[in-house]
């Protein structure tokens, strides 16, 4: 079933021509955004979450239109995870994980039920009382994830959450997502990271200079051919990379 | 709760002291006739008239300047942001020394007051412009700085032209800051204005706390960052204006207040308004029994260099805790 729908969307930070003529649509499941840098997903998850707005095109969220729906209605709706977002105070764990309840309308007891579910989940409970600037890279993401996925919206985008982190880490955080996707939730996943999106991911998108490319399960759309179309390299018969396009 | 009780019982226990000690001191029972309105008329006088005035009126601008110190914190995301930074301070001061260079604030008691408020509704107005879009926070810290230059440069050309020495002394001593000799007055004037301003102060206080984690963030959360420095803008207007426009410029009670209770009550940028209140209060109420206390008769203390002195090397402290903290 749908749940994003983007139509003919144009457009960039500043009206910069980013993303140049999105047609697609997310349902649940985990969709892996893939493509090099610059290529727009970033600027394609902002869209989504209405951070920025496109210069034509619209997005909807069950067939709702975005700019229909108040800040607080969307953030029922659609929970984000940027790439290497700040946290300006040494706050508490879990305080910070309660953020992601900020615009819930349960009761206090179901929030707090919220919270420490996806604390367990992401593995981060035992560190609840820990503040975040005492924390290593791997456990600061978890958190951040747990922050993002305790909202427990049926949208979840995410931006590079396995950027800068060890194997055992992307692997970790990557499980967490599938484990998400897998209840139902339509999650959003901007990787670099391709083996990493094959394992995972229920579905690829290429995206480059804007324009979204190959489309399909990663058995079907991670091949040399989409791969020298999205990022310029080629690879000769034994699978070597050899050179510029 | 517990930290609303233990800041009111701190602010009892320090507001009885100030009013039972300096130049006239009270032992428990003279503070208790005069409470009472009984015993030595002289000593009932003093106790009403400039005792009781004085106290509350230190324990509500530090109140405001605690307040607004934590909410600016929060919303600037810097830890060494206070209201003079936003310039709010400085333009209130403008407006106060304006009424003074022009000799308004002889006509009524009313005129000084509400030329500062009149100064930090000018600043506060071009702060509303400035944060009423997304990339608010540089635009807003970069605003207040230019405010504050501009209204430091035509505070100073007004005592460069003023007309006598008198003049230029009395813009001087207002300036230093200090809640010595006020009436009831003044404290009618700014009680409401700083109480209203915390209240809508508070009102910010989830806000910043999820935009701790960055303006893309806290809107993905539902939160709008415009409105959220609207909050805080028109808080610090009430809270610092009003202060100003009753005591003169006072520093650091806003930037140190927020930095005592961290250890204590955490970083969440919300939880630390209200008691940042409690704790600015107890501050400014301190250093003022410390001017008090210093000053003689003949030579006051003003209260501005008596939290500048102790303020001053504080923030050298906090930079340099801050540079071993984020290297």
């Amino acid at each position: 079933m749908t749940v994003v729908c983007l139509e003919n969307i144009y457009g960039g930070p500043g009206g910069a021509s980013i993303l140049n003529g999105i047609n697609i649509s997310f349902g649940s499941g985990l969709t892996g955004l893939v493509g090099p840098n610059g290529a727009g997903k970033t600027t394609l998850l902002r869209m989504i979450m209405g951070l920025l707005a496109p210069t034509t095109g619209a997005v909807y969220v069950n067939d709702i239109s975005l700019v229909e729906l108040t800040l607080r209605d969307r953030a029922r709706r659609i929970t984000y995870l940027p790439q290497n977002g700040p946290v300006h105070w040494a706050m508490q764990v879990r305080d910070l994980v309660r953020l992601g309840r900020y615009a819930s309308a349960s009761s206090v007891a179901e929030d707090e039920a919220a919270v420490e579910n996806t604390m367990q989940a992401c593995a981060v409970d035992r560190l609840a009382s820990r503040t975040i600037n005492t924390l290593s890279g791997g456990e600061r993401s978890r958190v951040l994830l747990a922050r993002a996925l305790c909202a427990q919206t049926p949208v979840v985008l995410v931006d590079e959450p396995s950027n800068a982190l060890d194997p055992a880490q992307q692997h970790r955080i990557m499980g967490i997502l599938h484990a998400r996707a897998q209840a139902g939730t339509s999650v959003l996943c901007a990787l670099h990271d391709l083996p990493l999106a094959a394992r995972y991911c229920d579905r690829l998108v290429f995206l480059n200079e804007g324009i979204i490319g190959e489309d399909g399960a990663p058995g079907k759309v991670l091949t040399a051919k989409s791969f020298t179309a999205a990022y310029g390299l080629a690879f000769d018969k034994r699978g070597y990379l050899v050179d510029d396009k | 709760m517990k930290v609303g009780l233990v800041g009111f019982a701190s602010l009892l226990i320090m507001g009885t002291t100030s009013l039972m000690l300096g130049d006239l001191s009270y032992s428990p029972a003279q503070f208790f006739d005069a409470l009472t309105h009984q015993g030595d008329p002289a000593r009932m006088l003093v106790f009403w008239q400039i005792r009781l005035p004085r106290t509350l009126l230190a324990l509500f601008v530090g109140a405001g300047l605690g307040a607004s110190g934590a909410a600016l914190q929060g919303y600037l995301r810097n830890p060494l942001a206070d209201p003079g930074i936003v310039g709010i301070s400085a333009t209130a001061g403008l407006g106060a020394v304006a009424a003074l260079y022009f000799g308004a604030a002889a006509a009524s008691f009313w005129v000084l007051p509400a030329a500062a408020m009149a100064g930090a509704g000018v600043a506060a107005a071009v702060l509303l412009l400035l944060a009423r879009d997304e990339a608010s926070i540089t635009s807003v810290i970069l605003g207040g700085v230019a405010l504050s230059s501009l209204s430091v440069a035509l505070t100073a050309l007004l005592m460069n032209l003023s007309p006598n020495p008198w003049a230029l002394s009395e813009i001087a001593y207002w300036l230093m800051g200090s809640v010595a000799d006020r009436s009831f007055n003044e404290l009618a004037f700014a009680a409401p204005l700083v109480v209203l301003g915390i209240g809508i102060l508070g009102l910010s206080g989830a806000a910043l706390n999820a935009l701790s984690l960055g303006e893309d963030t806290a809107r993905s959360l539902g939160v709008s960052p415009a409105r959220t420095g609207q909050l805080v803008v028109t808080g610090t207007l009430l809270c610092v204006g009003s202060g100003v426009a009753v005591s003169g410029a006072i520093g650091f009670i806003g930037l140190a207040a927020p930095h005592l209770l961290r250890p204590f009550l955490g970083a969440k940028p919300g939880a630390l308004i209200v008691p940042s209140a409690f704790a600015g209060a107890f501050l400014l109420l301190g250093a003022d029994m410390l001017a008090r206390l210093l000053g003689g008769p003949g030579t006051p203390l003003y209260l501005g260099v008596t939290t500048a002195l102790l303020g001053a090397p504080f923030f050298l402290f906090l930079v340099v805790r801050h540079r071993r903290a984020f290297p």
